[in-house]
């Protein structure tokens, strides 16, 4: 269907970068969640999202079975590769910060990644479009268990009411993040693998994102769909995009080097 | 080598086989009762190729039910060469669950999923004591499958299955 470093590897990366580094951040709250139910809810939630990068690299491996070993192999893909060669939105490599950030921006992520899984069933790419339905089976969790925590949060007052609005305000900063388009997407739509580059979720996300923080009298906080997918501040370091391009900041390099420091110290060992 | 007759009748004895296999963590239901095997197939020669469906894609478990599912193939009499392997499509469901698996599940003191035909779910019965009288403590349990709940009535925190 395409060549090496084609549409289809962009999409298959994006996916799986968004998962493995999401989850990453997801397995530092091992022994640090508020209470041991959320420490096994986040170690959960990890070993889901590591899964689905797996299955996701798994399936780039079966697309493009004559690429060189590192860029095929699901653990060099993961642990060797260097911060320019991922594709994730920025959003996902910030620092988890407080409890209101990390669940205010695993529903903002969550929220999109169902619209995602949700347009990809119509995948001409076959494989890629059978493996949707059993990933979003899973995930359906992740959202009860985020809607669940946004509703705790915004009940509260005082402090935890303040963080609540600073994470959804830090989180809407870098959402545009997520529906940023490169080049490959154009391909992508062409060759059937999805149906519309990642700007065509912007508007049904804002709408859904805007209908969960309501309730909490938030919903003033998502930018318009126009604003998401035209975003002014760029890739610089502080701005929400340039991931899906390859530009990360420091972040994204430090989360690397802790998540292959194992691998890296004997990189021919057998697990 | 003693000839053994192939297709069908290889088929039915390596299903048979598969029944034996456990989930390491829920060890009193087979995979067969818990919906995992998908597909059989078995030439005249005695080739095998067995297709699973994991329960959840992170399973830690799913290499050892593998590796015990091949190892339960090949030593059935006319087995030549097994594969096994696990593939995502169709998705594993709850709903493939066997009326046995599930009766073993309550024995083995997990509550099983209620079936998604059934809208709105279904209180869910204590597997100790049967009460209804439960509540979700936690969606996320000890594996990927199973949630957290307690028993009002008898006290106990018992282990669910998830409804996928």
């Amino acid at each position: 269907m395409t060549g090496r470093g084609g549409p289809l590897r962009h999409v298959l990366l994006s996916l799986a970068d968004d998962e493995l580094v999401l989850g990453h951040r997801d397995s530092e709250w091992t022994a640090f969640a508020p209470f041991i139910e959320e420490d096994v809810a986040l170690a959960s939630i990890a070993q889901d999202e590591l899964s689905h990068a797996a299955v996701y690299l798994r399936l780039l491996a079966e697309a493009e079975p004559d690429a060189p070993e590192d860029e095929r192999d699901p653990d060099r893909l993961t642990f060797l590769r260097g911060p320019e060669a991922f594709r994730n939105a920025r959003l996902l490599e910030r620092p988890n910060g407080d409890w209101a950030y990390t669940c205010v921006r695993h529903l903002a992520y969550d929220l999109f990644d169902d619209l995602r899984l949700k347009a990809l069933a119509r995948s001409g790419y076959r494989p890629l479009a059978e493996a949707v339905d059993r990933l979003a089976r899973e995930e359906r969790y992740h959202l009860v268990h985020g809607r669940t925590w946004l509703a705790r949060l915004g009940e509260a007052e005082g402090e935890a009411r303040e963080r609540l609005a600073l994470a959804v305000g830090a989180v809407m900063a870098d959402a545009p993040g997520l529906f940023e388009e490169s080049p490959e997407d154009e391909l992508a739509v062409a060759a059937g693998i999805v149906p519309a580059g990642p700007a065509a979720l912007a508007a049904p996300w804002a709408e859904a994102m805007r209908a969960e923080l309501a309730p909490i009298g938030l919903a003033d906080r998502v930018p318009p769909p126009e604003t998401l997918v035209r975003d002014a501040r760029g890739d610089g370091p502080k701005g929400p995009l340039g991931g899906r391009r390859g530009r990360h900041t420091d972040d994204l390099s430090a989360l690397l080097s802790a998540l292959g420091e194992v691998y890296r110290s004997d990189p021919r060992a057998s697990w | 080598m003693i000839p053994e007759p192939a297709g069908e009748g290889l088929v039915e004895r390596v299903r048979e086989a598969l029944a034996t296999v456990h989930d390491p963590e829920i060890p009193s239901v087979s995979i067969v009762d818990l919906g995992l095997v998908e597909t059989v197939r078995a030439d005249e020669a005695g080739r095998v190729e067995v297709e699973l469906l994991p329960t959840f894609t992170g399973c830690p478990a799913l290499d050892i039910i593998a590796l015990e599912a091949e190892r339960a193939v090949r030593a059935t009499p006319g087995v030549r060469s097994a594969e096994v392997r696990f593939v995502l499509h169709p998705a594993w469901t709850t709903d493939r669950i066997s009326p046995e698996g599930r009766r073993r599940l309550r024995e083995f003191g997990i509550a099983p999923p209620a079936p998604s035909a059934a809208r709105p779910a279904p209180d869910v019965a204590c597997p100790f004591c049967g009460s209804k009288d439960t509540v979700v403590e936690s969606a996320f349990g000890p594996t990927r499958c199973r949630s957290i709940y307690y028993c009002r009535a008898c006290r106990n925190p018992f282990e669910k299955i998830k409804e996928v």
